[in-house]
């Protein structure tokens, strides 16, 4: 049998690239290797439930399933964090996520459900769905086509997309497989009735109940957040809800949570009002995932392959990107083999897909590791989220809604460039981050009770909402260049809450750790500095907006020292760090 | 829920004094938000956002925006209250989301 594409695996990844494919290079003859038969099971089917806009966006939009999404899952209210003292009433735990439903569209997929309509369509529309075809080998080939060897014989095809999940056949003949900074495990289960975050608080907290206007809370992803570690909850169409634990090597052993009943305990300990409330509820397939994360080389190549999905990388579950990357996986190769396929695939574009791909996963990878204090500390988690929410919308989203992968040489040049920009400046901020947590005294009573996510009426709810403005490339680019300088001043703010926060006394551990006057090229202006001394009103009126409306909606920090003097002796930490060697 | 006047006043107090940096004692009823207690109008978004803690509806906008004094923010919250009571519609143009 011959091809011009065999995708490698008809999973999630599989199945959406050859959707992709038949849409928008139809004259491609796309042949789909799946070990598995139908029927596949709803719910308890596969993790990977919670999808955010980018991926949403690629589903809806990209792959034209938008009536799909709205009739058979179910619409999310973002992302959910419940933070603070989980031995307490969940009421008391601050609490940060939308005020209002979200005007950019993400769902919660039933992953059984989506992968059984995908295939039909997939069918339908003249894909060869291969069914019980279990692929052995990869041989790439430099010159013609490539030999996929399977139980049912051989497949030769012009391009091969290695869907093959954590198989990962590509990537381990290849030895692409690369460490991640992230060093965390996962378990998870489903159970068959709903289980809302609203059970777990009496009704007599009236407050914690009007919060929820619409009685929508529930159709948020709750992460329920503690040092170390985060709980989702995720409730499905089905009316299953998936509950998983992940938590980080440094602060939580895998054997503590890695069955059933050790869950139980492990939530009994860590998370008693859930705990609670699953005390009668079987666990249906329980699955772990040991050390999940790992990263990757190259996931495409213009002789002819790529990588899609978990066969490509993965980072973390937390914000939900592993669909995020997969869509962008699928969409930059789906490009490619379209160039291929009439006659003008250049290499060096594929370079520059590939290029930003891994930059994006690199950024992603700075976000999701070294946060196990963060986890545990409500004020810098909502600041940690606010910046982490401008930098995805600001620079992933704008790229992917405004489907920039299809721009010429010089145009993907340009966007890669400002990638990096933006990856820099996400590097500074998780520096802050990571070490305010960690130098700050810990168990200090949290600033606000509920943090909007995004706040109405703030730079990041212009930006969260400004996606869904039709924008073409030239457009686009002005405008993530207007917002990497927001960025700038909002990571520029993040240190200043940070100084004041930790005061003199931990300030300079606090320059060093961020590399201050090192490496650290964002200016604290003179305006900035005599601002803080000013009254309220005052002061919010000469900040940046984005400072000011950080400060509205997370609270600020507050030092009887003042911020020019914090500031001597964070950059002084610099001077003393190199003078003390002689 | 019914809550008194006085139980209204004091959770307005603790909102404004959490939220704005305000001394609680410098919070009279007879205060007036935008110029005594220095508030702007995105302050003023963000008390109602809060608000709806206490009554569990969104505010109708063109009352919210009658309100110059602590006093009237108390009594909005208790006509507020007894809408939710008596289970009015909300009004069709909430605060903006976005």
């Amino acid at each position: 049998m011959r091809f011009d594409v065999a995708v490698c695996g008809g999973g999630l990844a599989g199945l959406c690239v050859a959707r992709q494919l038949h849409r928008e290079v139809p004259e491609a003859k796309v042949a789909v290797l799946e070990r598995s038969r139908r029927p596949i099971p709803e719910a308890c089917h596969k993790v990977g439930e919670s999808h955010v806009e980018l991926s949403s966006h690629y589903l809806g939009k990209i792959l034209g399933l938008e009536e799909n999404l709205e009739a058979r899952h179910l619409k999310k209210n973002g992302l959910r964090f419940l933070c603070g003292d989980s031995q307490g009433p969940i009421a008391a735990r601050p609490e940060i996520g939308p005020a209002e439903f979200p005007l950019v569209p993400s769902y919660q997929i039933d992953r059984g459900r989506l992968e059984s309509d995908l295939r039909a369509l997939c069918e339908q529309e003249g894909v060869a769905l291969l069914e019980g075809v279990d692929v052995h080998d990869i041989e790439l080939r430099g010159h013609g086509d490539h030999l996929v060897r399977t139980s049912e014989g051989e497949v030769r095809a012009r391009w091969v997309i290695d869907a093959s999940g954590r198989r990962r056949l590509l990537q381990k003949k290849l030895g692409l497989r690369r460490e991640s900074p992230v060093a965390a495990s996962a378990a998870w289960f489903r159970v068959r009735d709903g289980v809302r975050i609203g059970q777990l608080v009496p009704e007599s907290e009236r407050q914690w109940h009007a919060r929820d206007i619409d009685d929508t809370r529930w159709l948020s992803t709750v992460h329920l957040m503690g040092v170390g570690y985060w709980v989702w909850i995720i409730p499905l169409a089905s009316g299953y809800t998936s509950v998983g634990v992940v938590a980080n090597a440094d602060t939580h052993a895998f054997r503590g949570f890695n069955t059933p009943q050790r869950m139980r305990a492990w939530l009994a300990r860590h998370e008693p009002r859930l705990a609670e409330r699953l005390a009668d509820v079987p666990f249906e397939d329980f699955g772990v995932r040991h050390d999940y994360s790992y990263m990757t080389a190259q996931v495409l190549s213009a002789e002819r392959w790529a990588c899609v999905g978990e066969a490509a990388f993965f980072l973390d579950p937390l914000y939900s990107l592993g669909n995020d990357f997969l869509s962008m996986a699928n969409s930059f190769a789906v490009r490619c083999i379209g160039d291929d396929l009439r006659g003008d695939l250049d290499p060096a574009a594929a370079a520059e897909l590939e290029g930003i791909l891994l930059l994006l996963a690199a950024d992603s990878s700075r976000t999701l590791s070294g946060n196990s204090r963060i986890f545990g500390d409500a004020d810098v988690l909502g600041t940690k989220v606010w910046w982490d929410f401008f930098n995805y919308w600001g620079f992933s989203c704008r790229f992917f809604f405004s489907e920039l992968w299809r721009e010429p040489l010089d145009e993907l040049r340009r966007f890669r460039a400002m990638a990096q920009r933006w990856y820099d400046l996400n590097t500074h901020a998780q520096r802050v981050l990571e070490a305010w947590a960690r130098l700050r005294e810990p168990g200090q009573a949290p600033r606000k009770k509920f943090v909007a996510m995004p706040a109405p009426r703030t730079v990041l709810a212009d930006l969260h909402g400004s996606l869904l403005e039709d924008r073409d490339a030239e457009a686009a680019y002005a405008r993530m260049e207007a917002d990497h300088a927001v960025g700038v001043a909002l990571v520029t703010e993040l240190l200043v809450q940070a100084l004041l926060d930790l005061g003199p006394t931990r300030a300079a551990a606090l320059g060093e750790a961020v590399g201050l006057g090192r490496d650290w090229t964002l200016p604290i202006s003179p305006e900035r500095l005599a601002a803080e001394g000013l009254g309220r009103r005052e002061r919010l009126s000469r900040l940046p907006p984005v400072a000011r409306d950080l400060q509205r909606a997370v609270g600020r920090a507050r030092s009887d020292t003042a911020l020019a003097e914090l500031l001597r002796l964070a950059e002084g930490a610099r001077e003393a760090a190199v003078m003390a060697p002689s | 829920m019914s809550m008194s006047r006085d139980e209204i006043m004091e959770k307005v107090v603790e909102i404004l004094s959490d939220s704005f940096e305000l001394d609680p004692a410098t919070i009279k009823p007879e205060s007036t938000l935008y110029e005594e207690l220095d508030l702007d109008s995105i302050d003023a978004v963000d008390i109602f956002v809060q608000l709806r803690d206490l009554t569990g509806r969104r505010p109708d906008p063109e009352k919210a925006k009658q309100i110059r004094t602590v006093d009237e923010l108390v009594t909005f919250v208790e006509e507020e209250l007894a809408a939710a009571e008596r289970g009015d519609p909300e009004p069709e143009t909430p605060l903006p989301a976005t």
